[in-house]
């Protein structure tokens, strides 16, 4: 197995009224104050300039959209990776919270990866629009993933996926991002 | 919507003899009465070949999002899976019955199959229906999931309790682009040279062409009672699209047809079924143009040991 197969795609996750709508909200939230190297993580030298939320279950509409769009995907990462998991594979029934993230005009997330979230789990990230120029997603300084609305990429919160996302240079980027794990985080439930 | 007066004048006229004739209008008086239902309620009817007891429904509004559900008679059912819910429901009363329900319709956002929502299914069926041994169940319901590697293949749209007859339906949405796998025949006929088998296998047969048309939604309907598994699989033909919307599907309105033409060609399909009794053939289409309410809701074939069994929904 290669290490690009490792990153799945999934498209047209949720319905055209519910991405509408799930767009809509996002656009309509204020952020955070956010400026250039507010997101820092020395350990791995993490920088960042974007805004984020972590979804409370008490913005009912947001989560639950948030909520549908896992739920949907979460039945493929399985398959996705039937291969290289136990035929059984317990659920991963941990996650990190979703966490909204919006990259202005300027913002960015510097080169790492997500080996902190937990070493048996998952990155699930959801593009919610892509009505913006720059902010790609590239792993391995040389693979840029396919930057398409209502869709999910996910890999593995490892080492051996470090990625980064360009510089937005016109418009705004809004994506969700979740880890899930078997031990390591708040309980998931379907 | 139901106005009383026009369901009368439309009896009287006899132009749909089966789908609205005189005893459909005095049992949807006497379900009102029963209910206290008022004319903006959404009317439901259900008629069954080989005859069964016309079904009467009426639409409800249900809270969404809370993992439980309020049966009529009161009771309040806990279930992960009632996170899903949309916002309505529909309550069947039998005629002649008109103060209990016989069915129950919950409509589900397309709940993925997988581990923890077979679980959380398997253990409702018990609750509905007393009977703890869902194995069969669960082994059908892990073969579904299963059957295109890599892909969603079904999802739950459609539940149909009946506390009087102990009974759960599952209505699963086929999202692959396949038809029912011979293993699901086999899975519920035994082996593949079974009476059952032949049976469902000609259903999946004569269902082929709607099955795979874009236009329209097909659900697979399983039934678990106080008894088991039920050897039987039925196929449920909805339009993907409502009628009375008048725009383009995005992205494939190279055709320059629109969610109603659609609509109106699964209507289309539907009625040309060989299986599809002729009365109902030649009524379904005027249904629709009678009133701008009046809609064809589903058609479903169910496959049984001893042969087919049709019902076709349709209502305001």
């Amino acid at each position: 197995m290669e290490l690009l197969d490792g990153i799945l795609h999934f498209g047209n996750v949720l319905s055209t009224v519910d991405h509408r709508r799930l767009l809509e909200i996002c656009r309509g939230i204020d952020f955070p104050d956010y400026k250039a190297g507010n997101d820092t993580d020395s350990m791995y030298n993490l920088h960042a300039n974007r805004g984020e939320i972590l979804l409370s279950p008490d913005d009912k509409e947001l989560y639950d959209l948030t909520h549908k769009v896992m739920l949907k995907v979460m039945p493929k990462i399985y398959k996705g990776y039937s291969e290289i998991n136990p035929p059984n594979p317990p659920l991963f029934d941990k996650y990190s919270g979703y966490w909204l993230c919006k990259y202005p005009e300027g913002g960015y997330l510097s080169y790492h990866t997500d080996a902190d979230a937990d070493a048996g789990s998952v990155t699930v990230s959801y593009t919610i629009n892509d009505d913006y120029e720059g902010g790609e997603v590239v792993f391995w300084k040389k693979h840029t993933i396919n930057k398409q609305a209502n869709s999910v990429h996910v890999y593995p919160s490892n080492f051996l996926y470090p990625h980064e996302v360009n510089p937005v240079t016109k418009g705004e980027r809004y994506s969700i991002i979740v880890w899930f794990a078997y031990q390591k985080g708040e309980q998931w439930l379907i | 919507m139901v106005d009383l007066d026009n369901l009368v004048k439309i009896a009287n006229s006899g132009q749909f003899p089966d789908l609205m004739n005189s005893s459909d209008v005095d049992n949807i008086k006497e379900l009102i009465n029963a209910q206290s239902l008022n004319s903006s309620v959404d009317l439901g009817i259900i008629k069954t070949s080989p005859t069964k007891p016309t079904r009467y429904g009426i639409k409800v509004q249900v809270p969404t999002g809370v993992g439980q559900v309020q049966l009529y008679d009161g009771t309040i059912l806990e279930n992960k899976i009632f996170r899903y819910l949309v916002d309505n429901k529909s309550i069947y009363f039998e005629e002649g019955k008109p103060d209990v329900p016989v069915e129950e319709f919950l409509y589900f956002d397309d709940v993925p199959l997988f581990a923890p929502t077979i679980d959380a299914l398997c253990e409702l069926a018990t609750i509905i229906t007393d009977n703890s041994d869902t194995s069969k169940l669960r082994e059908l319901l892990n073969l579904l999931e299963d059957v295109v590697p890599d892909n969603d293949d079904y999802a739950l749209t459609t539940l149909v309790l009946s506390k009087s007859n102990k009974s759960i339906k599952l209505g699963l949405n086929k999202i692959a682009d396949q038809t029912v796998s011979t293993e699901v025949f086999k899975f519920l006929g035994t082996r593949s040279n079974t009476k059952l088998y032949q049976s469902i296998q000609s259903a999946s047969m004569l269902t082929e062409n709607v099955l795979l048309n874009d236009s329209n939604r097909t659900e697979v309907y399983l039934e678990f009672n106080s008894t088991g598994l039920v050897k039987e699989l039925a196929f449920a033909l909805y339009p993907r699209y409502h009628k009375s919307v008048n725009d383009y599907v995005e992205g494939e309105d190279y055709g320059g047809v629109s969610k109603e033409q659609r609509h109106t060609n699964t209507i289309s399909q539907v009625k040309e079924c060989s299986w599809m009794p002729d009365k109902w053939s030649a009524e379904i289409f005027a249904w629709e143009n009678h009133h701008p309410t009046a809609v064809y809701a589903v058609a479903i074939l169910t496959a049984k040991l001893e042969g087919f069994q049709i019902e076709l929904e349709y209502g305001y």
